[in-house]
């Protein structure tokens, strides 16, 4: 009964065969722990799979580590998801991996602890590549759920707050297997479509760790990092940490604290800008005011004094010259009193009506110009013969010229 | 791309009114740099009002493709 012996690479052809064909063996889900983890230089990853009694090779290919939520750990408990592949050279079987999943906190947050770790290290999370976050923005990008939370109380708030900024709002999974792709697609496309945006918003209302997780992927962290735009990270509530908050330019405590982050309070903003208005006119008048206050003092003062003096000068050459004048009036005016006292006295010896009084007479031509020679007479003419009391008209009958032809007394006419 | 890019942001504008209120207290400030600030701060102000108010916001969702990847 004995069987026909085969070479040893026949049997493992044969096994890897029947391995190959069974129905079970070609899509398993493992629960295991990690052990052995060693990345190779290739890319591709070898680990082992253990538990309280057993142990199974495994082999994760490069082309399924890209795709990987998690980062793995030695100890982590990890299902895996693959097919049971024979390598026939060393004829051993081993779990060809093509989908890690991790449940449960603690192991979670391993996977968290090691990515932070090694991102850390890359320097993603570095201040120097903080960029800050614009404080007037003109487009606002929110990434996340069209239909979640998270967008309402974002755009209740902004709308409270600020009445000239833009939102776009990108939407894109949040949760399960394909969320950290579309988010990392949603900030690389909104810098690539949108460039005019200031700021972008990308999270998440609250969750569970395993719903909260895309923003645990490193996909999500590199994208962020990518970001030209700045990216205010806002996951969960105030106490889940993510990846992405690390490497977001700013972190939000909530969707809420983002939006209060991202936009100015406009109202305010109008209060402060008036009172800093406010504040230079007042200044201004003050400024003026002071400046009037010192011109005043150096000039009208300085003016007015000059004033007085000059008045004081005009004032005094007034009061001398008035008493000059006075003086020399006064002296004057005794001069011409006697003088003209002196003049009255020899007017009234000269007044013809006193000469008349004794007798003497004042002779007037035809035409009754005085006569004071005997030449405006001739023979037959008219004179008249003025006296005290009266005239007498006369005719000449003879004219008689003195021999010297002067008057024979001088007459004081 | 670039025709969004404005002449001046607001915190420009914003630092230039705060600037200009900073010359006018300093002490020993000429009547003319002052009322020059004042001028520069009412425009600075003038600009930062005008902005204050250009209330357009416009809310909108980014609609995807139908052929989505």
């Amino acid at each position: 009964m004995a069987v026909k012996p085969i070479k040893v690479s026949q049997l493992n052809g044969y096994i890897k065969r029947v391995l190959q064909s069974d129905p079970l063996l070609g899509n398993v889900s493992v629960i295991g722990e990690v052990s052995n983890l060693k990345y190779h230089g290739s890319g591709h990853v070898y680990f082992a799979m253990k538990d309280e009694t057993s142990k199974i090779s495994c082999f994760l290919a490069a082309e399924h580590l890209k795709d990987l939520r998690y980062e793995l750990a030695d100890g982590m408990e990890i299902v895996a998801s693959g097919y049971i592949y024979l390598y026939e050279r060393g004829g051993s079987y081993s779990l060809n991996v093509r989908e890690i999943s991790v449940e449960g906190i603690g192991n979670l947050t391993v996977a968290f602890e090691r990515l932070k770790e090694k991102l850390a290290k890359e320097g993603l999370f570095d201040e120097k590549y903080k960029k800050p976050i614009p404080f007037f923005p003109q487009k606002i990008a929110v990434i996340t759920s069209e239909t979640g939370a998270a967008v309402r109380d974002i755009i209740k708030i902004i709308k409270s707050r600020n009445n000239i900024v833009d939102v776009l709002v990108y939407p894109c999974l949040v949760q399960g297997p394909g969320a950290a792709a579309e988010i990392a697609k949603a900030v690389d496309e909104v810098n690539r479509l949108f460039p005019d945006v200031d700021t972008i918003i990308v999270g998440r209302g609250g969750g569970s760790m395993e719903e909260l997780w895309a923003f645990n992927e490193e996909i999500v962290a590199r994208s962020i990092f990518a970001s030209r735009i700045p990216v205010i990270s806002a996951v969960g509530h105030e106490t889940d940490f993510t990846i992405a908050d690390f490497v977001a330019d700013k972190r939000a405590e909530t969707p809420t604290a983002a939006a209060q982050m991202a936009v100015p309070d406009i109202a305010s903003l109008k209060e402060y800008v008036n009172n800093e208005k406010e504040n230079l006119i007042q200044t201004m008048k003050r400024l003026i005011h002071y400046m009037e206050l010192r011109a005043a003092g150096n000039n009208v003062e300085a003016l007015s004094a000059s004033m007085n003096h000059r008045m004081l000068v005009h004032a005094m050459k007034t009061e001398t010259l008035y008493k000059e004048l006075i003086g020399n009036f006064s002296s004057r005016l005794g001069e011409w009193t006697s003088r003209t006292e002196r003049l009255k006295v020899s007017l009234e010896a000269l007044n013809p009506k006193n000469i008349m009084e004794r007798g003497y007479a004042a002779i007037l031509d035809e035409k009754g110009i005085l006569a004071g020679s005997v030449d405006r007479f001739h023979a037959g003419d008219g004179l008249t013969a003025v006296l005290r009391d009266g005239e007498i008209s006369c005719r000449v009958s003879e004219v008689r010229r003195n021999q010297d032809g002067e008057p024979k007394e001088k007459n004081e006419f | 791309m670039a025709n969004q890019k404005k002449k001046m942001s607001f915190e420009e504008a914003l630092a230039g009114l705060e600037r200009s209120a900073e010359i006018l207290k300093r002490d020993g400030t000429t009547l003319e740099a002052a009322m020059e600030s004042f001028e520069q701060g009412i425009k600075y102000y003038n600009y930062c009002s005008e902005l204050l108010n250009d209330a357009k916001q416009k809310i909108e969702y980014f609609e995807r493709p139908a052929v989505s990847g």
